[in-house]
This record gives structure tokens, sequence and C-alpha cells, in this order.
């Protein structure tokens, strides 16, 4: 005579005579659908609660042995399939657009943070742009990857003056004085090095959708949620996505001044540095890819996500978009730098050197911090207790 | 032979234990036989102070008859005022609205009560039935708006102490006090606690507190104008996107419930029982309320 009885649920062995499975809980002595051991596909879980799913024989579909859900083979397969990051297949074409190099140029050479600062030989630079040190050393630069294109400045120091005046507009907390002239004469326009990339995503993409419907009956309210997996299949071209090549300067702040409107892209000319310096790239296009792609990943699974807007709720959870036609340029963008100090530490700033667009991070005067929080907390508990006092008489 | 007159002594001396309980469970004698054709009249010489319970001592009757008094002649006769005491209230009203607050209706009626012709005024009844022990003020004619939800409430918090201790008088001359209060200022002015003003500084710290940060994190937050970009919106081409095919498989549905917590409310106020309108034997209209105790 056994001592053990197996679960039909989770197939483990459970002292005889009990009516629950000691593992799983499931009933021993419910009535499953007839199967074999062949026939049972427990690597597929109930997407509802994710206990096993057995094959039912009688309805030819999966089922679930605690929530009686039932499935069909096909979704539960395409379901199930493992989630999957797409992989860029990158061919680097790119490399054949970017074989062409400048001549001899004069370069200036940090020696606090490495950057390579390049000028035109008539335009010196008197201190490093992105760290603000002030040992450079000047050489002779041979080699230096000639860019496919550059956009010139096209804001100028009175313009600087205008945007930095708009840009403090509103900020309450903002100390008195911090943008002195001084400062805005020592600003540094400068070329940075970006990478250009287009490319068409193709592929689908799955889905998790749910809808939702609300009914009340007596003192209950009843909410409804089906689930869906909705497989999406179709494609979306992008064109120029920036990524700078410039280990130096922050990409948060290069991200914050697009866009560029890169219809004022000219073939690159060494007039263009005159006054301005220009970095050189020390961030190549396979360690920009990524960025990129991620970039117009997210971009595509929102556009697929809005396009069944019937769903209440869209999750992506498996994204099998591949990038073709991929490829890349080497441009110049013209940025200001501004680096400020304030109570021991350095603020830097960036401005989009063709719209004005200026970011960074503002230092903040912590007596108007106070104020900000204790004159409106005193405001609004004065009138709510004298409320209070109101409705008690 | 006996055994006969054993029966008989025995169903003597039940007969004998039954009496007094039927004469207990007989109506007073002021309630009409006949309630159907009751037409309703002034009574003379009324008792301010009908204490059938027998709960005031003599001498707190005579207090409280020159307490009512007064307050009648106070209001210029306009609303009558009687205190009444039983020991039960007889089952009228059962199963009827307002089941608590008829007998005394029905006293304040079938004896006459009331001034002018409309019968203004109100009765305080105190019903002593063991188990079923409560108050309830009745309210006729001109004197019905002053007994809203809010003033039943707030006479039945004034005197709830006083009951709950067996302080009878205590409660009735509370009751006169906050009853005069009523007719003069048409509200009874809450008293208030420490913890009324302690929950108005918390409220008001709080209510402070949000604004404050909030007023404070919008500053700080806007002074930070850098951010990753998460898409690349701006580098779509044109018209580029192609939605080919969508395929929706259907997988399972959660049905959730929730209780939908009820605002009504069953009473007019507080822990007391309230009718704003309801009946009494003789079809008078009343209104008022109370508490068991």
């Amino acid at each position: 005579m056994a001592d053990t009885v197996r679960c039909p649920v989770c197939n483990a062995e459970t002292s005889a005579g009990k009516k629950f499975c000691e593992y799983c809980g499931s009933e021993l002595n419910k009535k499953q659908p007839t199967m074999t051991e062949s026939e049972r596909i427990e690597e597929y879980k109930c997407p509802a609660c994710g206990s096993p799913l057995v094959f039912n024989t009688d309805s030819g579909k999966l089922k679930c042995g605690s929530c009686d859900n039932e499935y069909d083979v096909g979704t539960i397969k395409q379901y199930q399939k493992n989630k999957t990051e797409a992989e860029f297949k990158w061919d680097k074409k790119y490399a054949n657009a970017l074989n062409e190099t400048l001549p001899e140029m004069t370069a200036y050479i940090c020696k606090s943070c490495g950057a390579e600062i390049i000028t035109d030989g008539t335009t010196a630079a008197t201190h490093c742009p992105y760290c603000d040190n002030k040992v450079i050393i000047m050489e002779k630069l041979t080699g230096a990857l000639k860019p496919n294109g550059v956009i010139p400045f096209r804001v100028d120091k009175k313009g600087i003056k205008e945007k930095i005046d708009e840009f403090c507009k509103g900020k309450k907390l903002l100390p008195k004085d911090f943008f002195t002239q001084k400062l805005i004469d020592e600003v540094q326009g400068v070329y940075v090095p970006v990478w250009l990339f287009d490319g068409k995503l193709d592929g689908k993409v799955s889905l998790d959708g749910t809808t939702s419907s609300s009914y009340t009956t007596g003192n209950y309210r009843y909410t409804e949620t089906s689930h869906y997996l909705v497989e999406c299949d179709g494609s979306m071209e992008f064109t120029r996505v920036p990524v700078d090549g410039s280990e130096k300067m922050p990409d948060d702040l290069m991200n914050s001044i697009e866009p560029y409107d890169y219809s004022q892209i000219v073939p690159f000319d060494g007039q263009y540095l005159s006054g301005f310096l220009a970095d050189r790239y020390d961030k190549d296009p396979d360690a920009s890819i990524p960025i990129a792609s991620q970039r117009m990943m997210n971009s595509a699974v929102a556009a697929f996500s809005n396009a069944v807007n019937k769903y209440s709720s869209a999750t992506l959870r498996n994204n099998g978009l591949t990038l073709t036609n991929p490829s890349v340029k080497y441009v110049l963008l013209p940025v200001y730098i501004f680096n400020c100090k304030y109570a021991g530490k350095i603020y830097r700033f960036a401005m989009n050197g063709q719209t004005g667009k200026l970011v960074g991070e503002l230092p903040i005067d912590k007596g108007k911090k106070a104020r900000s929080f204790w004159i409106p907390f005193l405001i609004a508990a004065a009138i709510v207790f004298v409320i209070a006092l109101f409705l008690l008489r | 032979m006996k055994k006969f007159i054993s029966v008989i002594f025995i169903s003597l001396i039940l007969a004998a234990l039954m009496i007094p309980s039927a004469f207990a469970a007989s109506l007073p004698s002021w309630y009409p036989s006949d309630t159907s054709n009751f037409k309703d009249f002034h009574g003379s010489n009324l008792p301010r102070v009908v204490d059938d319970a027998d709960i005031f001592t003599d001498l707190d009757e005579a207090r409280l008859t020159e307490k009512v008094n007064a307050l009648i002649a106070k209001f210029d006769n306009k609303y009558d005022l009687v205190i009444f005491t039983d020991v039960s209230n007889y089952g009228i009203g059962r199963g009827m609205e307002a089941s608590d607050g008829v007998y005394p209706a029905d006293f304040y009626q079938f004896n006459g009560y009331g001034k002018g012709d409309n019968y203004s005024g109100s009765v305080i009844f105190i019903c002593m039935e063991p188990g079923n022990r409560y108050w309830w003020s009745a309210a006729r004619g001109d004197s019905i708006p002053y007994f809203t939800s809010d003033n039943v409430n707030a006479l039945d918090e004034g005197i709830e102490p006083y009951m709950a201790d067996g302080d009878y008088y205590g409660a009735m001359v509370r009751y006169l006090t906050l009853l005069d209060e009523v007719y003069s200022t048409g509200k009874i002015a809450k008293k208030r606690t420490i913890g009324d003003y302690a929950g108005s500084i918390i409220a008001a710290v709080i209510v402070g507190l949000i604004v404050g940060l909030s007023n404070m994190s919008s500053k700080v937050k806007n002074m930070k104008k850098v951010a990753f970009a998460k898409y690349a919106n701006d580098y779509i081409v044109k018209n580029s996107f192609n939605l080919r095919h969508v395929n929706e498989m259907f997988l399972y549905k959660n049905v959730t419930r929730t209780l939908i917590e009820s605002t009504s409310r069953s009473s007019g106020g507080g822990g007391s029982s309230y009718s704003g309108g309801y009946h009494s034997s003789g079809g008078g209209s009343f209104s008022g309320g109370g508490r068991h105790f």
C-alpha cells in the first residue's frame, strides 16, 4: 500500500490521507483533466497566477490547476516567449563616411581632464572649457577626423546676456548677481563633436494590454480587468539622432540643449573655428550606438503602445525590433559652456549656440529656500486655523 | 375533595399574582379609548411636571415646575413645556414612525397641552421601563423649527451625563437651560474642548506643511533644467511609422469587488434617534428625538 500520493497539480508527493497537497495546497481529490505524464507542460506558467499549466485533453487547452483559467496553446507559447532586448545589427557602413582627416591643426591639451581642444591657430585657449583648468598646453595635432558638417554659432555675446536674463526669470531661489558680466565675458564657445545616427526600426513588439470596466451591484463595486497579449508588427524611421562624442561633455547637458536645426548644417571649413574652440571626439560611434538605439527604441515602443489605444494600459513585454539601414555622420555642434563657482561648488551650464537654449542646475540661496517654505506655511496655517475657529463657533 | 380544594387554592393564588401585572399593562387613565375621533383642545390647569415614574422628590417637582413656568413666561407663553415621566410607554407607537416618540406625543396631545392655535410647545419624556429606558423630546406647532436634528442632538448630549448617573433632576435643570438657549438663539452653542482646538492646530500645521513644501519643492525643481533624454521623438522621420499588423490574444479576466461606503445617516446626529416629522396616535404632527440610557 502506497504511503504517498502524487499531487495532480504540482506533481509533488504528499502523505496519503491528506486532503490538500502539502506543497502547493491544491485539492488532492479534486477531479483533474485526464492526462498522461508526457502531456504535462510544466514549463508554461499561468499568466494570471503563475502556477504551472497542464494540458486538458477534453478541451484541448492548457488549464491552470490553481485558478482554473484556460488558455489556447498558441496564445501561451506567444506569451511565454523569453523577454529579449533587440540586438542592433550595426554593419559599420559608417566607416566609409569617416575616412577623411584634417590637416595639421593647433590643439590645446588639458592636463587636468585630458580634453583635446582644436583651434584654427589664431584663437588661443586660456582655460579648459570643460573643467576650467588653466594649465593647457598647445601642441600640433595631425590625423584628426574631418567632420562631415558643422552648425555655425548663431548666438553672439549680446545674445548670451539676453538668454541668461530670460533663463533666470522666475528662478526665485537664485542667489543675487550669480551670473556676473565678468562670467559672461569669459564664456567660451566650443564646437562639441556629435555622432548623428540614422536608421529604421523594424519588427514585432509584444505588449501586455489591459481593459477595465466597472459596475455596481448592491453595496459593492465590481471592476473587471481583461488581460491581453498584443503583438504589433511595424516599422519607424529615425534621422540624425544625436549622441555627443565627447567624454568630457556631460550627456545630460547635451541632451537638454536639444534640438538643433540640422537643416543649417554646412560642410566643415576651418574658418568656422575662428574665435571658437573645437573638441576632438574621444567616444567612437560603436560606444555611442547603445545610447542612440535606446532612445529610438523607447520612442518606437511608445508609438506602438499609443497606436493600440483601446487598452487602459499597455506595457512592453517583448521587444523584437531590429535596426536596419543604419548610418552615422560626424558633426560639430555649437555650445557655450559656463563654469560658475558658488559656495565652493562648481555649477556647469550649457547653451545651444544655435538657438540660445540654456540649461543647467542653478545654485540655491538657503535663505530664499527657507522663506519659500515658511511664508506659505504660516499664511496657509493661519488661514486654516481661522476657518477652523469660525467653524467651531 | 382535597385535591379539588388544592386546585382552587392554587388557581386563586395564580390569579392574585396576575392581577397587578394586568393592571400594569393597562393604559393610563388619560389615554382615550378611541383615538381616531380625537379632537384637539386646550387643557386647563395642567401640571408642567408629571412624574408618573416617581423619579423626582416632591421638592424637585416643585422646583422644576417653577423653572418650567418661568421658561414659558419668558417667551410670552408662545411655547408650552411639560416634563413627563412614566414607568413604560405601553408599547404605543410600536411599528410606527418614531415609535419611542409616539407615547410622549400622545401624552402632550391627549391632555390638551400646547399654546396657540397650533398647540405649540414640547414635552420631555423619560421612560423608566426596565430594558427600555430612554428619553425623548417631542415638539409641536411653532416649536418644531427649534427642534432640529442638531439641536435635539445637543440637548441629548447636554443631559446624557446626568441621565447616566441617575441625576434626573439635574438632567432636567440642564435641559431647561439648553432649551432656553434654543428658543433664544435658535441653536445651542457647542462647548469646545482642548481637543477641538488641538484638532484645528493639527489641521493648520498639516495644510501649512503641504502648502509650504509644495511651494518650496516647485521652486527647487525649477532650478534644475537638466535631464537625460529618454526618447528620440524629435528625430522620427515624418509619417514613417508604419503599423502593419496588430494581433490581440485574450488571456484572462480579473474581477475585484470593493465595498461602497455608505454616506447616509440613519439618525439625525451624534447618537440620537431623530425624526423630523411624525404623528401621534391622535394625528398631531410632531418632531423630536432622544436616546436610550
